[in-house]
C-alpha cells in the first residue's frame, strides 16, 4: 500500500487541557476516498488543518504527500485541494471571478484557464450562472462552486471539510459524482462528512471520537447496508441507549380539542415574478410528526416564516390552533415553540444566561423558573457548559440549547427548521427521540430536514419543490409511488426528476 | 506578480459592490466638505439685537441706521421694554442696545455719553460677538460723523495688524483642509480594519492560505487597492476644494500628494494591524473608531488647537500621525511649502508607517494557531 499521509503518535492540545487529537496513527492510502466521520469535537476539522499545515502539532509526527507540513507547508500548498467548511468563497464575487481568483492563485497557465474554466462550469452546471454574485448561489451551488475552485490545478490531494452540511440529497448525488469524476488517476481524497451514508459509499473510513480513531477500515467490512454501518458507528461511539425521553415525561402540555393544530390556507409568498412559496395547503392533525422535504431553495423555510408570522404572506393564512396567524398574530404564537435554522439564541451570554432570558421572555412563573431550568440542565446535560458562551459550545450542544429554549414554555405546538443539520449520529438519534416523545405526548410537530432517514420518522410528509408541494403523504406512500422497494432518497429523487419530466411536456 | 496582481483585482470588486466603502471614500468627504463650507463658520455670526431708544433726535437716528446697515445684525425696535427683556430672556434676542435719553445732550455738552449692551450670557461667544460689533459700529459712526468726529481726542499709538497666510481670517481656508484628515482617516483605518477581519470571519483566509500565496502578497494584496482607494478620494477632495469651493491653495500638488501618502500609509498600518490582530469585524470596527478616529479627530489640532491642550495632552497628541498630517495640509494650502514643517513631519510618518507595516507583515499569521 503507497500512502499519501503518514501520521504517527500525533498530539494537539489546544488551550484547555483536552487534547483535541490524541496520539493519532494513521495511514491515509493513495488514490482512494477516504471518508472521516466522527461526532462534534471529534477533531476531525483539527486534523485536517494539521495535515495542511494550518496548524502545527504539539507532539508527533505527519508527512503529507512525503512532506514535513511544519517545515513544507508551501511545498504542500502547492500539491493540495483545501476546501474549509464555509467553502472559502468570496460572496461579493461572481462565479467566474472565484474560479478566476483560485486559478491565478494557482498559477494555472494563462492558455489553459478558459479549457478548465469550461470543463468544470459544465460539469457543475453553473455556465447559466456564471456572472452571478456567490452569495446569491444556493447552498449546493456554493458547494459546487467551491469543490471547483478546490479542484483547479489538479491537487494530488483533496482535503474536505464537511462540504455537503445543510444541502439537499440531490445536490449531494451530485457532489459524489462530480468528485468520483474529477478525482483524476491517482488523486487522494479525504471527506470529512456528518452524513453516514455519504461515508458508506466511500472507498474506506475512519471513524474519530474524542481525538481517537475508533474505526478505520472499509465501510462495507461494518455493514453492507447504509442503515447497519450508521446502527455500527453509532455503536462505536458509544451507543445510543433510548430510554424514555425525559424531556417527553417532564412535559406539561395544555389539554385542548383542536382537531387540526397546524393549518396552512392557500399560502403564498411572492418575489416580482418568483414565486417562493405557491398555493399552499395542508392540515396537520395533533401529535402528528409533519416533515417537510425538498432540495435548497424549495420554499421550505419562507413557508416556516410565514406560519409563525415573522414573513407576511402574499396571499393565503395560516392557523395555528385555530387563530389565524394574520390576524391574532401574537395569539397565535404563544401555542408555539420555533427552533430557527441559524443558531439564533445569544452568544455573548452564558448558557444558564440564555435559559433564563429565555424563561423570561416566555413569561414562566418566577417560583417555577429555577425548578423548571434545573430539569432542563439534567434533560441535556448541560451541566458541564453552564458558565461558556454559548457561542463556544460544540455544535450539537448549540441545537440542544435551541431545543430546550423553544420547548421551555410547553408548547402545543413546535416548528423545528432543519435541528440536526451539521449534527453528529448519536446526537441526531437522541434529538428524535425527544421529537417522537413529545409528540407521544401531544404535542403537533412541523419539522424540515436534509436527513433522509429522518424523514422516516415523519408521519406525514410534504415534499416541497419550486415553492409547490408536489407530493404529500406518509414515507411509505411516498415511497410506493416510486417503487415498492425504493428508499426515502429514491423517492425524493425520483418524484422531483418525475415532475420535472412533466414540466417539460406541458 | 501573477499572485499579487489577482489578490489586487479581487480587492477592487469587493470595494466597488461594497456601497459602505465607495460611500465613505466619495460620499463621505463630499458632504464633510459641504458641512464645513455652509454648516460650520468659527468667524462671523448673524444676530439678532434689540434697541430700545429713549433719545428720538437726529443724531441717534443715524447711529441707529449704521446698526440697521450692518450686515451682521438684525434689528428690532422695541417700545415696550417687558417684552425685550422677555425675548432675550426667551433667547429671541442675542443682544439689547438702551440708548438712555440724556446721549445726544451728553455728546453736544462734550460730556462722556453712555449706552448700555445687554448680552445673553448664557451663550458665551455670541454675547462676545454683540459687544464687539456695538463697539465696531459705535466707534465707526463716532469717526464718520460731522458733528462729532472733530472732538475725537487723536490716540497716539495705533494699531496696524495684518493677517499672514490668511488675509480674510477666513476659518474655511483652514478647517476644509483640514477635514480631509478625517476622511483619509476613515479610508486608511475603518475600511482597511474590517478588511482582512472580513476574511478571517468568511473562511476565505483559510482558503487562501493553502494556496500559493506568500505572506507578503497578502500584506501587499490589503496594502495596494486601499492606498489606490484613498488617494483617489483624496483627490476628489482636493479637487472640491480648490475648484468648487474656491480655497486658495499655495503649496505644491506633488508636495501635497507626497506627504498625503505617507499620511495614508500609517492610517493603513494601523487599520490593519487592528484587524490581523482581532479578526472580528465588529470588534475591530469599535476598536478603530474609538482607538483611532476619535483622537484622530480630537487631538490632530483640527477642532481643538493644539497649544490651547494641557502638557500631557499635547505629549499624547505627538503620537497621533494626523496631527502631522493636519499641519502640513493647513500650511501647504495657506502658507505654500514650508521645509520646516513638511520635512519633520514627513520623516515621522514615515518611520511610524514603516514601524507599523513591519508589525502588520509580523502579525500576518499564515497558520491558525
Amino acid at each position: 500500500m503507497i500512502s499519501s499521509i503518514e501520521i504517527k503518535n500525533l498530539t494537539k492540545k489546544f488551550t484547555d487541557n483536552e487534547p483535541a487529537i490524541d496520539n493519532l496513527t494513521l495511514d491515509i492510502e493513495k488514490g482512494r476516498i477516504t471518508g472521516l466521520i466522527g461526532p462534534d469535537g471529534a477533531g476531525k476539522t483539527t486534523l485536517l488543518r494539521l495535515i495542511t499545515g494550518l496548524l502545527l502539532p504539539n507532539e508527533g509526527e505527519i508527512s503529507t504527500l512525503g512532506l514535513n507540513p511544519t517545515i513544507n507547508q508551501k511545498l504542500i500548498n502547492a500539491k493540495i485541494g483545501y476546501m474549509p467548511q464555509k467553502f472559502g468563497l468570496y460572496e461579493d464575487l461572481s462565479v467566474i471571478e472565484n474560479l478566476n481568483l483560485y486559478a491565478e492563485l494557482k498559477e494555472i497557465p494563462q492558455n489553459e484557464k478558459e479549457k478548465i474554466f469550461n470543463k468544470v462550469l459544465t460539469m457543475t452546471d453553473l455556465i447559466r450562472f456564471k456572472k452571478r454574485l456567490a452569495g446569491a448561489l444556493s447552498g449546493g451551488m456554493k458547494q459546487k462552486l467551491g469543490l471547483a475552485c478546490t479542484l483547479l490545478g489538479t491537487p494530488k490531494l483533496l482535503l474536505l471539510d464537511e462540504p455537503s452540511v445543510g444541502v439537499d440529497p440531490i445536490s449531494r448525488r451530485e457532489l459524489i459524482k462530480m468528485v468520483r469524476e474529477l478525482a483524476t488517476e491517482g488523486m487522494t481524497i479525504l471527506w470529512s462528512t456528518a452524513y453516514l451514508d455519504e461515508a458508506h459509499s466511500f472507498d474506506s473510513c475512519i471513524v474519530l471520537n474524542e481525538g481517537k480513531i475508533i474505526y478505520n477500515g472499509l465501510p462495507h467490512d461494518l455493514s453492507e447496508t447504509g442503515k447497519g454501518f450508521e446502527q455500527k458507528v453509532i455503536e462505536l461511539m458509544g451507543g445510543f441507549n433510548p430510554q424514555p425521553s425525559e424531556l417527553a415525561e417532564k412535559f406539561e402540555l395544555k389539554e385542548h380539542n383542536v382537531e387540526y393544530v397546524i393549518e396552512a390556507l392557500d399560502l403564498t409568498k411572492k418575489y416580482g415574478d418568483f414565486y417562493a412559496v405557491k398555493n399552499n395547503t395542508f392540515h396537520i392533525k395533533k401529535g402528528e410528526i409533519f416533515g417537510l422535504l425538498g432540495p435548497n431553495g424549495a420554499g421550505k423555510s419562507t413557508s416556516f416564516k410565514m406560519m409563525c408570522g415573522l414573513s407576511t404572506p402574499s396571499a393565503g393564512t395560516a392557523k395555528i390552533m385555530e387563530q389565524d396567524i394574520l390576524k391574532n398574530p401574537s395569539k397565535a404564537r404563544s401555542y408555539l415553540g420555533y427552533m430557527a435554522q441559524k443558531f439564533s439564541l445569544y452568544g455573548d451570554l452564558s448558557v444558564m444566561q440564555n435559559l433564563r432570558f429565555f424563561a423570561g421572555v416566555y413569561g414562566l412563573n418566577i417560583f417555577k423558573r429555577k425548578d423548571k431550568i434545573d430539569q432542563i440542565v439534567e434533560i441535556f446535560h448541560f451541566k458541564k457548559y453552564l458558565n461558556h458562551d454559548a457561542k463556544e459550545l460544540p455544535l450539537g450542544y448549540k441545537q440542544r440549547l435551541s431545543l430546550a429554549c423553544a420547548v421551555m414554555h410547553n408548547p402545543s405546538v413546535l416548528f423545528l427548521d432543519e435541528p440536526t443539520s451539521g449534527v453528529d449520529p448519536v446526537t441526531r438519534r437522541e434529538f428524535w427521540h425527544h421529537i417522537k416523545g413529545l409528540a407521544q405526548k401531544g404535542v403537533t410537530v412541523m419539522v424540515t430536514t436534509h436527513f433522509m432517514d429522518e424523514a422516516e420518522f415523519c408521519d406525514r410528509i410534504s415534499l416541497f419543490y419550486q415553492g409547490e408541494a408536489i407530493a404529500t403523504g406518509s414515507p411509505t406512500e411516498l415511497k410506493n409511488m416510486i417503487s415498492p422497494t425504493a428508499t426515502m432518497e429514491d423517492a425524493f429523487v425520483g418524484l422531483i426528476e418525475r415532475y420535472n419530466e412533466k414540466g417539460v411536456l406541458r | 506578480m501573477r499572485i499579487l496582481k489577482a489578490l489586487i483585482v479581487k480587492e477592487f470588486y469587493q470595494i466597488f459592490r461594497d456601497p459602505s466603502s465607495i460611500l465613505i471614500a466619495f460620499v463621505l468627504p463630499l458632504m464633510l466638505l459641504v458641512i464645513y463650507m455652509y454648516g460650520v463658520n468659527l468667524d462671523t455670526v448673524k444676530v439678532r439685537m434689540g434697541f430700545k431708544i429713549d433719545d428720538p433726535s437726529q443724531q441717534v437716528t443715524t447711529l441707529i441706521d449704521s446698526f440697521k446697515g450692518n450686515k451682521f445684525i438684525t434689528p428690532y425696535i422695541y417700545d415696550n421694554p417687558q417684552k425685550m427683556y422677555a425675548d432675550i430672556t426667551g433667547s429671541k434676542l442675542r443682544g439689547i442696545l438702551v440708548i438712555p435719553n440724556d446721549f445726544s445732550s451728553k455728546l453736544d455738552r462734550n460730556e462722556i455719553a453712555t449706552v448700555q449692551v445687554i448680552t445673553d450670557g448664557s451663550e458665551v461667544n455670541l454675547a462676545n460677538y454683540v459687544q464687539n460689533y456695538s463697539k465696531t459700529i459705535l466707534s465707526q459712526w463716532l469717526n464718520s460723523s460731522s458733528k462729532y468726529s472733530k472732538k475725537i481726542p487723536p490716540s497716539l499709538v495705533t494699531l496696524d495688524s495684518r493677517y499672514w497666510y490668511n488675509q480674510e481670517i477666513n476659518s474655511h481656508y483652514f478647517v476644509l483642509p483640514g477635514s480631509l484628515s478625517i476622511t483619509m482617516t476613515l479610508i486608511g483605518m475603518l475600511l482597511t480594519a474590517l478588511v482582512i477581519a472580513r476574511e478571517w470571519e468568511r473562511g476565505t483566509m483559510e482558503a487562501i492560505l493553502t494556496t500559493k500565496v506568500t505572506r507578503i502578497q497578502i500584506v501587499l494584496g490589503k496594502y495596494i487597492p486601499y492606498f489606490i482607494l484613498g488617494m483617489t478620494s483624496m483627490s476628489f477632495s482636493v479637487f472640491l476644494c480648490i475648484n468648487v469651493f474656491q480655497i486658495p491653495f499655495r503649496g505644491s500638488l506633488l508636495v501635497l500628494f507626497i506627504f498625503s501618502g505617507l499620511f495614508l500609509f500609517t492610517a493603513m498600518g494601523q487599520g490593519l494591524l487592528i484587524s490581523s490582530v482581532l479578526k472580528d469585524q465588529f470588534t475591530a470596527s469599535q476598536a478603530a473608531l474609538v482607538g483611532g478616529f476619535l483622537p484622530a479627530l480630537m487631538l490632530s489640532g483640527l477642532v481643538f488647537p493644539i497649544t490651547s491642550m494641557p502638557i500631557p495632552i499635547q505629549w499624547l497628541s505627538s503620537i497621533i500621525p494626523a496631527r502631522y498630517f493636519v499641519s502640513c495640509l493647513q500650511s501647504e494650502f495657506m502658507a505654500g511649502t514650508v521645509p520646516e514643517i513638511v520635512i519633520p513631519n514627513c520623516i515621522f510618518l514615515a518611520v511610524l508607517g514603516l514601524i507599523l507595516f513591519t508589525a502588520v507583515y509580523s502579525k500576518t499569521n499564515m497558520r491558525l494557531d
